[in-house]
Order: C-alpha cells, then structure tokens, then sequence
C-alpha cells in the first residue's frame, strides 16, 4: 500500500463496523485508499507519521479522517485533541463518526475543532449511504487543505500570523 | 375558710320572726297563765272567808242553843259543848281576821263581830249564872228580854253582810278568773298558731334546702362520677400546689393511691431537677394564668418517667378569688414514642428514597448504555444480513435466503425497540422545559409528520379545541404522536375510522381524551395497557414495541397529571389524560375564532 494514496484514515476499534464500513466503500471504488487503525494510540503514530508509520510525511495527510470516540488506549477525543492543538496536522478534516448520542461529546467534539459529527444509523441501507456521501464529498467534493510544508518537528508549534 | 350561712337574708328574717313570735306567745301565755291562778286563788280564798264566816255563825249559834237549852235543863254537860263552840268562834274569828286582812271592809266590821260574840258570851255566861243561881225563871225571864236574841240577830246580820260581801267578790273573781282563763286559751291557741305557722314557714325553708341541697348533692355526684371514670388523670391542688383531690385516673397515670397524695404537695411528681418547673406553674396560677395543652414529663411513684399533656384551669371561689387549680393530665407516651417513630421512620425513608432514587439513576444509565450498547451489533447483524442477501443471493437457496430475511426482519424489530427503550430512558434523565402550549398545534404537527400513514385511509377526524396547558411541548408531542399512532393503527380495520381528539371536564378538572373506533382491547388488561413491552395484540396484527403507553405515562406523570384508558373489544378506546395536577388551573383557549379555523 503506498502511503502517497492514503485519503481516508478509519479510526475504528469495532471491526464489524470497520468491516461494514470498508464493504460500503469498497462498493464505492474508495478501497485502496483506506487505512483503518483499531485504536487512538496507532491513529495518532499514523497522523503523526511515527513508529510504525515513521515513513510517513505530513505533507500527505489523509483527505479526511472518520474519528470513533470510544476507543482503546487514548479515546477519539484526545486524538482529535491532540490532532487539532498541532499546526502540522490542525487543517486535516475530521469527521467524527459515532454511535453516541451525548450531547457533551457532540459539544465537546465541535469545540475541539471537529469539522463534522456523524451518528452511526442503525439501518444498513442508510449507513452505506452515508459512507458512499461521505466518501463522495470528502475526496471528490471538497478542496483538501493545501499540504503543510515541511518542517521540522517543533519548529512550527508557534503559529506565525 | 369561712363557713357560709346555709340561709339567704330573707330566710334569715323569718326565722328570726319566728323565733321572736314563739317568744312574744310564750311570755303572753305564761302570763295569762299566771293571771287565771291568781284569779283561781282569790275565788278559793272567797271561799274560805265564807267558810270561816258560816263556822263562826254556827259556832255562836250552838253556844246560844246551848245556853237556851241549859236555861231550861239545867244540865251542866251542856257547858262542855258550849265551851267548844266558844273555841271555835274564837278560832273562826281569828281566822277571819287573818284571811280578810286584804280588805278593809270587813276588816272594820271585824270589831263589831268581836264585841258582838263577846257580849254574847257575855250574855250566856250572866244567863247561864242566873239559871244556876235563882232558878229557871229568873234566867227565862232575862232570856224573854230578848237581849240574846238581839245580839244574836245582830251578829247573822254581821255576817250576812259579811258574806254578801265574799260572795260579791266571789262573783267578781269567778268571772275575772273566767275571763283571765278564756284570754289565757285565746293566747295560747294564737300562740299554738303562730307556732304552727313558724314551724311549717321554718319546714318550707329546710325542705328547700334540702331538695336543693339533694340536686346539689346529685350533680356533684355525677360531676364526680364523671371525674372519677375518665380515662385522664384529674386532680386538684390549691396555690400551695397541696394536692386535694385525685381521681382513679391520677392513680392509674402516676401510681399513687388518693390516699398516699391528698395533703402531699403536687412537687412528688416532678421529674428530676422538675421543681423549678412545677413553681413556675404554680406562680402563674397565683397570677391568675390558666395553662392550656403544656406537654412535659412527670415522674412515676416507680420512679418512671411518663410524657404528659397538661391543661391546669384555675378553681376560683365564690368571690372570684382563685384558691387553687385543677389539672387534667393525660398519658401521651404512646403518642411520643409513635412520633418518634414517624420521625425515624421519616429519615428511613428518606434514606430509602433516596436509594431508590439513585438505584432509579443507575437502572436509568444501565438501560441507556445497554441499549446504545445493543445498537452496534444490531447494525452489524442487519449489514451482514443485507451483504448476504444482495451480493450472495445466487448462491443461497430460497430457505436460506427466507432465513436470512427473518433475520434482518428481527434486527428491525430490535433496532425499534432499542430506540424505544433509549427514548424512555432519555425522558427519566431529562428536566421538563416547561412553556405554555397550544395542544392544537401539537396535534397537527403529529399529524403532520404521520401523513403517509394517513394517506389512502378513510379516517373521519373530529378535533376539538384543546386547551393551551403549560407543560414540555416536545414530550407533550410526543404523547399525542404515540396516542395518535395507536389510534391510526388499531383503526386499520376500521371504515371510515372515527379519531375524536377533544377536551372535557371531570369533576372540575380539565381532561383531554383521544378516542377511536379501533379494535379497542378486554379492561381486563387494561393494567397491563401502560408497562413496558406489555401488549395486547398480537405482532402479526398489530406491530409495536409496546413501549409507547409507557412512555406517554411517563411524560404524563413527569407533568404531575393523569394517564388512563377506558375501551371495549371490537367497539373502540379512548385515552384520557390531564397534562398537571388536579388543582392547577390551566389557561383555556382565550379566543374561539382563532381556533376554529383550525379545526
């Protein structure tokens, strides 16, 4: 898999949910562009680009990453938080992707910087139309942030205005 | 303390009356008395002197019969006789003489009677001698002279007159001691009158009393049958706080027998380190301050304490003076110790409350997580499911496919129930927002969002003007959508359908209702009509989760109101429900002509 044409990051630790989701896609021509990772630990090594994703460069980020909240070792939400405190990886799109309906996560999830909330539908029908709309959108609809250049690692935690 | 006269001023009076008229009677007829034996005295007295007087005119005359009868016997024997008779003038003279000393009259004729019987004496004697010494003639010859005789006459005509005058004054005493004795009978019988009279007056007077003192006597009778038999302790004390009367009550209350307590001062009672109190009680009642429903502890003659309501009234006499106080004292230890065990059974169940409270949390968090958590693997099954069906159909034969279409179907049927069941969680968590609502306006925007259902149906709706209520407009919605969508549901079989939504009053209080002509459903179930996953048709008729009622009551009871259900099978149910408490008034639709154009 070349790490260029990663354009959805699927951060999901319920793999019947990551099944259904990569079938959905699948069936929408978006499956070699996918990487799903099972909890927030490697999701942030993957954004990151280090450990086992080391070889990645921020300047190709995903196009967009489907955030669950509950996940093992470090939850969605400080994997958001975190994503949207660092310059390097603040611009790239998250699309929260869950099945709470708690209001303080949808409130929580928005002040952190998410760019949309989305709740799982139960019914099949409507959650494959929402991965086929999401997919369509998020790499065909919308203008991708321009990529963040290349720094060294610290160099730009001070954002210049 | 003074003794009181038992009469009045008046009865006084005529007692004293009485007394002084049987007085006035006595003295009268004692001395009518005294009077009439005098009277008597001086007719006996009569009587004597006349005696006297006859003696001595019988005594002369023997002496002059004698002195005859010697002049012509000349026995000298007759001289014995004669010498007597002379005594016994001189007696009867003497005795006159004393017995007329009262009168004057014959006082004075006294001499004359003496020189009489002395010359007649005289007389006798010179006759009596010339017989013996010349012979009979000479003394028959100074006889026939008629000088005896003429004294002799003279001294009956003395004594006649002497006489006359007793018998005179016998007449005059006899009828002055008939008079004095009649008078002393008059007195006397007056006296007897007034007497009797006294004596009934007095009798009156006393039977009065008596009867008085009878009724008197009889209501403090059943005064103190009454103090006697009450179940309270009564007892009665004067400023000293000395004890004068205790009823069985008393005895029953505190353990001491009447005879242990009267005289005793009411200070045995008091608790200890109680006295003060008891001082206190007792200084108010010397200023006059009755003590109404006072609640404190006394102890036992077992040295137990008991809890006591007292009410101490003040006993006054006759002159308004208060002398001592009564006290009516009753047992509420029973009733403190049932206090406090309301008062702990209170905090025990407000402990209990609010465990049950946070157990009612905790079940609330548990059904909301377990259903959130029975959302995913729903969506898998149902995904899987519809994978299989639509990209391995070729593969699977007509059985295996019907299989899996079950599936699916049930993961359906699940994933309505879990929304259900979240819903009905979400509203126990969730706080009323409560704002005023026109309940029209939420009935048409159920129908609204129910008009697929509604297309292609016969329904006939008869909406009325619904009140506008203060209550959570969403949940309210809500009981309407789940109302309505029965209604829309269990009329299916129904054309037309009949769906009334209206309002009416039930004592006093403001109902609305929802009624329809539907399949209805037996009261006997109508226990089971608001529970959860209760149902009263079969799925194959009528779909449903049977969480619906549940959750209207729910939002129902969160309001304060009323959720009931009246029905009959195959004729139609209708639900009724009141959106606050009974007493709340709510704001009725303020302008008709608004509404009307709604309907």
């Amino acid at each position: 898999m070349s790490t260029t044409e990663i354009e959805i990051l699927l951060v999901e630790d319920n793999p019947d949910d990551a099944e259904l989701a990569l079938h959905a896609l699948r069936r929408e021509n978006f499956c070699n562009k996918i990487e799903v990772v099972r909890d927030g630990e490697e999701a942030l090594d993957f954004i990151f680009c280090r450990n086992a994703y080391d070889h990645r460069r921020f300047r190709n980020p995903p196009k967009v990453v489907l955030l669950d909240l509950k996940l093992p070792k470090v939850d969605g939400l400080e994997v958001l938080r975190a994503m949207k405190a660092d310059p390097r990886t603040r611009t790239i799109p998250v699309v929260v992707l869950t099945s709470s309906k708690e209001e303080k996560d949808l409130i929580e999830s928005y002040h952190l910087g998410a760019n949309s909330y989305i709740q799982k539908p139960v019914d099949i029908d409507q959650f494959r139309e929402m991965v086929k709309q999401l997919g369509l959108y998020w790499l065909l609809v919308n203008v991708a942030p321009p990529g963040v250049p290349s720094a060294t690692p610290g160099a730009g935690t001070g954002e210049k205005r | 303390m003074k003794s009181q006269s038992l009469l009045n001023r008046n009865e006084q009076l005529v007692f004293a009356s009485a007394i002084l008229a049987l007085l006035v009677a006595g003295a009268m007829s004692y001395r009518a008395m005294m009077v009439s034996m005098e009277n008597d005295r001086w007719v006996r007295h009569t009587h004597e002197v006349i005696e006297s007087l006859q003696d001595l005119l019988f005594a002369m005359e023997s002496i002059d019969s004698s002195c005859h009868e010697f002049v012509l016997t000349g026995r000298e024997a007759l001289f014995e006789s004669y010498g007597v008779s002379i005594v016994i003038a001189k007696q009867d003279e003497a005795t006159l003489r004393k017995l007329t000393m009262d009168n004057a009259n014959q006082q004075s004729r006294l001499p004359t009677l003496e020189r009489l019987m002395t010359q007649k004496v005289q007389f006798a004697e010179t006759v009596s001698n010339l017989r013996r010494d010349h012979g009979i003639a000479a003394a028959s010859e100074l006889v026939d002279q008629g000088e005896g005789e003429r004294l002799m006459d003279e001294m009956r005509e003395l004594i006649k007159d002497m006489e006359a005058e007793e018998r005179g004054l016998l007449e005059v005493r006899t009828a002055a001691s008939h008079a004095s004795a009649k008078r002393a009978r008059l007195v006397m019988g007056l006296a007897a009158l007034l007497a009797l009279g006294s004596i009934i007056t007095a009798g009156g007077i006393v039977q009065s009393h008596i009867s008085k003192r009878k009724r008197v006597e009889e209501k403090l009778r059943r005064l103190a049958a009454i103090v006697e038999s009450s179940g309270d302790a009564i007892l009665s004390k004067n400023l000293d706080g000395i004890i004068q009367s205790w009823n069985h009550g008393a005895e029953r209350l505190y353990g001491y027998p009447a005879s242990e307590v009267v005289g005793q001062s009411v200070a045995i009672l008091a608790p200890p380190g109680g006295k003060d109190e008891i001082s206190g009680i007792l200084a108010s009642l010397a200023r006059g301050d009755p003590i109404e429903h006072y609640e404190t502890e006394r102890t036992r003659k077992d040295g137990q304490k008991v809890d006591v309501s007292l009410a101490v009234s003040l006993i006054k006499d006759s002159t308004g003076k208060v002398v001592g106080a009564s006290t009516i004292a009753r047992d509420i230890t029973g009733r403190k110790r049932a206090e406090a065990e309301i008062k702990e059974l209170n905090s025990t169940l407000g402990l209990r409350m609010a465990e049950v409270e946070a157990a009612n949390k905790e079940l609330e968090a548990f059904t909301y997580s377990v259903s959130h958590d029975l959302r995913a693997p729903l969506r898998h099954i149902s995904g899987f499911s519809k994978i299989l069906l639509e990209e391995y159909a070729p593969q699977l034969d007509q059985t295996a496919q019907h299989y899996i279409q079950r599936v699916s179907n049930a993961t359906t049927q699940m994933g309505l129930l879990v929304d259900d069941l979240l819903n009905l969680s979400r509203l126990g968590r969730r706080e009323l927002n409560r704002q005023p609502a026109g309940l029209n306006s939420l009935v048409e925007e159920v129908l609204v969002n129910r008009r697929q259902e509604i297309e292609g149906r016969d329904i006939k709706w008869r909406i009325g003007q619904l009140p506008f209520v203060d209550c959570d407009p969403t949940l309210m919605k809500q009981v309407f959508d789940n109302l309505l969508a029965n209604a829309i549901k269990f009329t299916r079989p129904r054309r037309p359908a009949v769906i009334e939504v209206d309002q009416e009053t039930l004592a006093g209080e403001t109902v609305i209702y929802v009624r329809d002509n539907g399949v209805g459903f037996s009261m006997k179930y109508a226990g089971k009509l608001f529970g959860v996953f209760q149902r009263l048709h079969r799925a194959e008729d009528f779909e449903g989760t049977g969480v619906g009622l549940a959750t209207a009551q729910r939002i129902i009871r969160k309001h304060g109101g009323r959720i009931w259900a009246e029905a009959e099978l195959d004729k139609g149910a209708t639900f009724y429900f009141t959106t606050g408490p009974a007493n709340q008034s709510e704001e009725q639709t303020p302008a008709p002509d608004l509404i009307k154009g709604d309907v």
